[in-house]
């Protein structure tokens, strides 16, 4: 109570609104443009100091869990922050139910709820976290702007994370990337005005021998090329099912040989037998 | 070859500077290799006191430089280092700071580390070899300002910082006269962190000091860092000013000029200041302060080390309020004419006029009020002279009994809370009205879990505290054992109990005194302690400037003395009595007065005050008297004279002398005297009768408004500023 006293202190005119240009004008880029907005809080009515925000049921149950995993303690407690901000990411993933997807392969572990790559952090959030874990709201603003994949910008309804790091850029990363651009009239950084896609550029996203690739949401979308880029976008927009993983019918990270190593189970030596270690 | 002519000299100034027993004070003998051969564990030689080596300690060796020391096992190796008197360069460590290790500036060299250390967050080894002035260590520290400086704005010229720059200075020593850096510098937002802090933040070189001290020792966890690498920025991330009592001291704090002073911006270089020494006034503890003035002009003001007061801290109203000192001056007398207005008289018309009316009105016709800024001197010839003129109506600024010092000071003094294991505080919110003791607490608070109890309104210390009540019925309840904070406060070997005046100045503050009384003897407390939020307070209680036993009351006086008193309400004193206001600034008690005397403010003027622990402390003239203004005491001599009763005093020499002949302890205003209670007179304080039932009204706070407390901070500017950005504070 007493600490949200000293936070519900004076807000002075957001300097932040009239940002200063400066950085622009040096033409420095730093990566502080992953998401337009920099590292400080920018009023707007969809994010305001104002708002309050609740968790939902599904999001307190993942609150308890997470919170028996950490000592009882204000310090504790603190170590909280990192997955309790995601798991308000995952709260905030609305597409994520909506999106009618099959995976290429029909082995893979299926999505049945958000992973939080969709979703975005508010920072009425963020005061709600603070409260809960009892730190200040400082302490999680420094968790939040550190960590690039914490959004403190409301995404659009689908978050395209495109590669661009070097096996990706080899590939043909920023082709897709100026298809993207041109196909949805956003730039990286940027939010369509119908507010359904939210374009960033990420580094490595492990997938580089599919590459060039992107993440949507939660999911991957691999081996692209401008065309199936397109379609898989204009697939999304209308809400038809679209193929997670490899577009080209690849298999996992198979190569154009099919599989030629691994294909039998290794001949040992495997690992000790712990069981009988510990009967010993 | 530097170090060792630095050590050297070190040990030149050691022999002499030093107060040690005779064995110790020999001069250090020159060894062989021409090098000084140091004494074992020597002080540090910046003039500080040197932190006592902790009982039980284990002592291990190290050599700086080649010279063997002893110092503490746990030390950092800066302190080993600065211990024979060789300064580190750095810009994150900080005495009274965590250690953050970020800046890399302190970098030495340690045999057999293939790499420089930094030596602030490392500690030391035994017969670890530390190097200051190897090549490597030179290199370090170059390449460290070179990194430092490629994305440093390098405006100096337009920076307010100039002149008394931590980054400067050091670029003069370790810095290129050339930059190999030719790609676009980073530039970074300026905050807004309210009206009392410029931010130029891409001056910021991240040494994270501000926002550490707000975290540890203001207690706002508001400033952080914000996002990461090339680009994290220091900010609140909210876009909200920083909200403390205490936010000026990170202008200190900043090595660059990233935060400077916003009332001060681009109004003068350090090197134009004369600083002098003195005291500050405008809260009852009285932290040493170094007043900076340019051209007759008080521009700022500036904390000075005082471990037993301020550590190195002053509030904001202390550094901020002085501006207020060039506002609504009185600075020639005033008489109110037929017409209903002031207007300027000279000082013999004013004195006059005034003498005439005292010879004419009768002893018990006459009192005298005193303010809360007014010093000693002043008191004692105003008493003297009334008490001449037959009258004993001196009324303090804090109504509290004279008797017995240890019953109106804060006995367990503003450091010995560090040595409390239970504190209770009543009637007072010590953030307002003490802020230097708030900061003391909370720091108690955070390192040894101090258990605070509070009685009063439930306000936002900073710290965590048990809420105990808000009446003086939650002091009764005390009494009863099985209060949980009443066992906390018997457990407790060395409990503090500290009272604010608010609660005993009311009515029934006689009944809540005795109810503290009965506490502190339940809990084995060693008496309690009062906290005044004026600096006159103190000082008034301990020359007799208290009403006597046949005083007249104020609503029958035909002639009231103001001395600094701003808050007498009109319909205290009948209609038609004559009202003489002297002071310094032209608030309510001049707006009421009939004789305006200008007086001289605190920074114009040798003065003594005793703060609220019974410090006694002097002032000193940093700049003359406004106008025809002159000091007080001096204005009361004129006066008596021209009353015909003359006061045995002329210089203040004299008067200085009479003081001491009221109160031996005055004497003496070297601030280190604070005459401790003893056992036996706590204890009396302690037995006095209880008198009545307190009421049920819940305790208040002395302070209604923090930033506007008396006649200077109410005439400043920025402190108004201070109330429209962060509110009252009470
Ligand atoms: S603003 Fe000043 S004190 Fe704060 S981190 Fe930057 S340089 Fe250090
Ligand atoms: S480089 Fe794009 S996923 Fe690894
Ligand atoms: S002073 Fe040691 S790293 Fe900054």
């Amino acid at each position: 109570m007493l600490r949200r006293l000293a936070h519900s202190a004076v807000r002075l005119p957001a300097l932040a609104q009239q940002r200063t240009t400066l950085q622009w004008v040096a033409g420095i880029r730093t990566t502080s443009a992953r998401l337009a907005g920099g590292f400080i809080h920018v009023e707007s009515p969809e994010n305001s100091v104002h708002d309050t925000f609740t968790f939902d049921a599904e999001s307190e149950k993942e609150i308890a869990f997470t919170l028996a995993k950490y000592p009882d303690t204000k310090q504790g407690k603190q170590s909280a922050i990192m997955p309790l901000l995601w798991i308000v990411q995952q709260q905030l993933d609305k597409a994520h139910a909506t999106i009618k997807y099959k995976q290429a392969d029909e082995n893979a572990t299926p999505f049945p709820k958000s992973q939080g790559g969709g979703g975005w952090v508010p920072l009425a959030a963020m005061h709600a976290i603070a409260d809960r874990l009892g730190c200040s709201h400082m302490d999680v603003y420094e968790v939040a702007t550190f960590f690039t994949m914490y959004n403190r910008n409301k995404l659009g309804k689908f978050h395209i994370q495109l590669c661009a790091t070097t096996p990706c850029m080899v590939c043909g990363a920023y082709d897709i990337m100026h298809t993207i651009e041109s196909h949805l009239g956003i730039h990286v950084g940027e939010t369509s005005k119908c507010g359904t896609w939210t374009l960033t550029e990420v580094e490595c996203l492990g997938a580089c021998v599919n590459a060039p690739m992107i993440q949507i949401n939660d999911m991957f979308f691999e081996d692209l090329t401008p065309e199936n880029t397109v379609k898989l976008l204009d697939d999304l927009a209308a809400g038809r099912e679209v193929v997670v993983g490899p577009q080209n019918g690849r298999k996992h990270s198979l190569g154009p040989m099919g599989r030629t190593s691994l294909t039998e189970p290794p001949s040992g030596p495997y690992c000790r037998d712990l069981s009988s270690l510990k009967s010993s | 070859m530097k170090g060792a002519r630095i050590l050297k000299r070190a040990s030149r100034r050691l022999s002499s500077s030093l107060t040690v027993d005779k064995a110790t004070r020999a001069v250090a003998p020159i060894g062989a290799d021409g090098l000084a051969v140091l004494p074992h564990s020597l002080p540090v030689l910046n003039g500080a006191k040197l932190p006592a080596v902790r009982e039980g300690a284990q002592m291990i060796e190290v050599t700086v430089d080649g010279h063997a020391i002893q110092i503490e096992s746990g030390s950092s190796i800066l302190q080993a280092i600065e211990s024979v008197g060789i300064n580190v360069p750095r810009f994150c460590f900080h005495e009274r700071l965590s250690v953050a290790g970020n800046c890399r500036m302190c970098l030495v060299e340690i045999e057999k580390s293939p790499k420089p250390v930094a030596s602030c967050a490392m500690p030391t080894m035994p017969g670890m070899k530390i190097f200051t002035n190897s090549p490597m260590v030179k290199k370090a520290r170059e390449g460290v300002m070179e990194f430092l400086l490629a994305n440093h704005p390098l405006d100096c010229p337009i920076c307010d910082q100039g002149g008394e720059c931590d980054l400067q200075d050091q670029a003069m020593l370790f810095g290129s006269d050339r930059s190999r850096y030719y790609e676009v510098k980073r530039a970074v937002e300026d905050k807004n962190l309210g009206p009392l802090v410029k931010t130029v933040m891409t001056r910021c070189i991240h040494c994270t000091r501000c926002v550490r001290f707000s975290q540890e020792v203001a207690g706002v966890n508001m400033l952080g860092t914000v996002g990461r690498g090339n680009a994290m920025e220091i900010g609140t991330y909210v876009g909200m000013a920083l909200n403390s009592e205490m936010s000026g001291n990170v202008v200190d704090l900043c090595p660059v000029g990233a935060l400077t002073s916003k009332p001060n911006a681009f109004t003068a270089r350090a090197w134009e200041y004369r600083s002098t020494s003195s005291i500050d006034v405008l809260d009852g503890c009285c932290p040493s302060i170094k007043v900076d003035n340019r051209g007759g002009e008080v521009m700022r003001v500036q904390p000075r080390t005082n471990e037993d007061v301020n550590e190195e801290w002053i509030s904001d109203k202390t550094r901020y309020a002085v501006d207020g000192l060039k506002r609504q001056r009185l600075d020639v007398p005033l008489l109110r004419g037929a017409d209903g207005l002031l207007a300027p008289v000279d000082w013999k018309t004013a004195l006059q006029i005034l003498a005439d009316k005292l010879r004419a009105l009768r002893g018990d016709q006459i009192g005298a009020f005193a303010g809360p800024l007014v010093e000693v001197e002043a008191l004692v010839a105003l008493k003297d002279l009334f008490n001449s003129l037959g009258s004993t109506a001196t009324f303090p600024p804090t109504a509290l009994s004279a008797d017995l010092r240890a019953s109106y000071t804060l006995n367990s003094t503003i450091a010995g809370i560090e040595l409390c294991d239970a504190l209770l505080l009543v009637g007072t919110n010590p953030r307002t009205e003490a802020p230097l003791l708030n900061t003391r607490i909370r720091k108690m608070v955070r390192h040894y879990d101090l258990p605070v109890g509070l009685v009063g309104s439930a306000v936002d210390l900073t710290y965590e505290y048990s809420h105990l009540g808000t009446t003086a019925a939650a002091l009764s309840s005390l009494l009863t054992p099985s209060s949980p904070f009443a066992s906390v406060l018997s457990a407790a070997k060395n409990p503090a109990i500290v009272v604010g005046t608010a609660a005993l100045l009311r009515e029934d503050g006689g009944a809540i005194a005795s109810l503290v009384r009965q506490v502190a003897k339940a809990s084995g407390a060693k008496g309690f302690s009062v906290l005044h939020a004026a600096a006159a307070a103190v000082g008034a209680l301990d020359v007799g400037f208290v009403p006597g036993p046949s005083a007249a009351a104020p609503s029958r006086l035909k002639l009231a003395y103001l001395l600094g008193h701003d808050d007498l309400p009109a319909a205290s004193l009948p209609e038609d009595a004559f009202v003489v206001y002297q002071g310094h600034h032209g608030g309510a008690g001049a707006q009421m007065a009939d004789l305006v005397l200008p007086g001289a403010a605190y920074t114009e003027k040798s003065a003594t005050y005793v703060n609220t622990e019974g410090r006694v402390q002097r002032t000193a003239k940093a700049v003359d008297p406004p106008g025809a203004a002159r000091e007080d005491w001096k204005i009361v001599v004129g006066l008596a004279l021209l009353a015909g009763k003359p006061l045995p005093y002329e210089s203040l020499g004299a008067l200085r002398e009479r003081m001491a002949s009221l109160a031996p302890f005055l004497a003496a205003a070297d601030g280190e005297a604070v005459a401790p209670s003893s056992a036996e007179i706590a204890a009396a304080a302690l037995g006095a009768p209880s008198a009545g039932q307190p009421s049920d009204a819940p305790l208040g706070v002395a302070l209604s408004n923090f930033y506007m407390s008396d006649p200077v901070s109410k005439a400043s500017p920025t402190m108004a500023k201070c109330v429209q950005a962060f509110g009252t504070r009470a």
